[in-house]
């Protein structure tokens, strides 16, 4: 995503926020286009589910539309359009009766996604976020740690096919994926070098 | 954390993957698995990309025999399923909205946005089924200009009857109204009307396009009645809604 501190962009955003709220409809889509990839990727790390990702980012287009005429904000649209769907997603998240609540003290997207704050502050840059992660996984070595994790996310494999490829048992096989999540993430949680 | 418990966590994250509910799971590790998702998944990507949500159905390569036969069976359905006429369901507030909209503007291009997360719920409650990804391939193509291949997905609903084809005939006219080829929009919406003109929000954007292609052409009386057309069907649908509460 492209910086949204940088003062030409902003120029450009506020006359295509003023044709929207005037009622193009090209101008809000012009924006829908603009943020709408980096939008889902926020809230799937909230609700981590597609299918729930899509139907938060429908909502926040929608209301969006809706209530543009009440954005005043001299900062881009897209912290506007990324609060009132980080509310739907965790009120979704809440609501979920199939899932445990969020204790309050965890219920912060930011603090879950640790290095990645500023990210999400200056707006979120999803190549810089994949450049991190493959580079992470690089760190983690040639141990089982990333082959689990390559493996499991990267080919489209059942469960029962990644421990067959692995030559673990399922035991094993979720146990070894419990502990590369948690190597991944102690890798994650190190701030890049300066 | 004990063995039998790293194995519980594993499990969880690994439902996580497959868009399954995973009460008790850790919300740390649970936002790694989601960052990784985000990270490699080509699924996760082709949503980024197309804007839509794909199916989170992974088939074992070890039933890839059955799921064939499974789907021999189901295709006879299916082609039931297709010449089975279907009641279009009501639109959504927000359909509305934007509808009453593009009457006000005779431009059906918030429609068109509009009906991008309600075509969603339809294949969500089965009603769209089999066309889910021929509309993200051509949200796809539109989103990068490629009206060719926009053209060239939505063909592929020709002859599925229906609300299906009706929506691909709006979207075929939106298509020639946003390349400026007015004559092959209002071509493209006739096509969809001729299929049938029920009280619904499909033969609302149907008429929503002809208007906007009419009014482009500066034949400012059939986009009139075009969109007096669709205001009364907006009218009565407002009408059956109110009385159905």
């Amino acid at each position: 995503m492209r910086n949204l501190d940088d003062p030409e962009w902003l120029a450009k955003e506020r006359a295509l926020v003023d044709r929207a709220k005037a009622g193009s409809h090209k101008a809000f889509v012009a924006i829908y286009s603009e943020f709408s990839a980096a939008l889902f990727a926020v809230f799937f790390l909230i609700v981590h589910n597609l299918a729930q990702a899509n139907d938060v980012r429908s909502h926040t287009f929608l209301m969006g539309w809706k209530d543009l005429a009440k954005f005043s904000s001299q900062r881009s649209i897209y912290f506007w359009l990324r609060a009132i769907g980080v509310n739907k997603a965790k009120r979704l998240k809440r609501n979920d009766k199939r899932d445990a609540p969020l204790p309050e003290e965890e219920d912060d997207v930011d603090a879950l996604l640790g290095p990645m704050n500023m990210d999400m502050e200056s707006g979120l840059d999803l190549p810089r976020m994949k450049r991190r992660v493959h580079e992470r996984l690089d760190q983690l070595g040639d141990g089982n740690h990333q082959r689990v994790l390559r493996l499991f996310y990267l080919e489209e494999l059942s469960h029962e096919e990644c421990a067959a490829a692995l030559g673990m048992t399922m035991g094993a096989f979720y146990t070894a994926l419990s502990r590369a999540h948690a190597a991944f993430r102690k890798l994650w949680d190190v701030p890049d070098a300066a | 954390m004990t063995e039998e418990e790293e194995m519980e966590q594993g499990r969880l994250l690994a439902d996580l993957r497959d868009g399954k509910a995973a009460p008790g799971v850790d919300k740390r590790l649970a936002a790694t698995a989601a960052l990784l998702q985000l990270a490699l998944d080509p699924k996760v990507a082709r949503a980024l990309e197309s804007g839509a949500a794909p199916s989170l159905r992974r088939t074992p390569r070890w039933s890839r025999r059955i799921a064939v036969a499974a789907f021999a069976i189901a295709a006879s359905f299916l082609v039931w399923l297709a010449v089975r006429p279907v009641k279009a369901p009501a639109p959504s507030p927000e359909i509305a909205k934007a509808q009453l909209d593009a009457a006000k503007s005779a431009d059906p291009a918030s429609v068109d946005m509009a009906m991008k997360g309600y075509r969603q719920d339809l294949v969500n409650i089965g009603l769209l089924k089999g066309a889910e990804d021929t509309h993200a391939r051509a949200d796809t193509a539109i989103a990068a200009g490629n009206f060719d291949a926009a053209r060239d997905a939505l063909s592929t609903l020709k002859g599925r009857g229906g609300f299906i084809e009706r929506d691909a005939w709006f979207r075929l006219a939106t298509i020639e109204l946003r390349a400026g080829r007015t004559d092959a929009a209002i071509a493209n919406a006739d096509r969809g009307l001729a299929l049938g003109r029920p009280t619904d929000m499909f033969t609302v954007n149907l008429l929503l396009a002809r208007a906007a292609a009419h009014k482009a052409r500066g034949e400012l009386t059939q986009a009139s009645e075009d969109l007096h057309a669709a205001i009364v069907l907006l009218d009565d649908m407002s009408a059956e809604a109110l009385r159905e509460k």
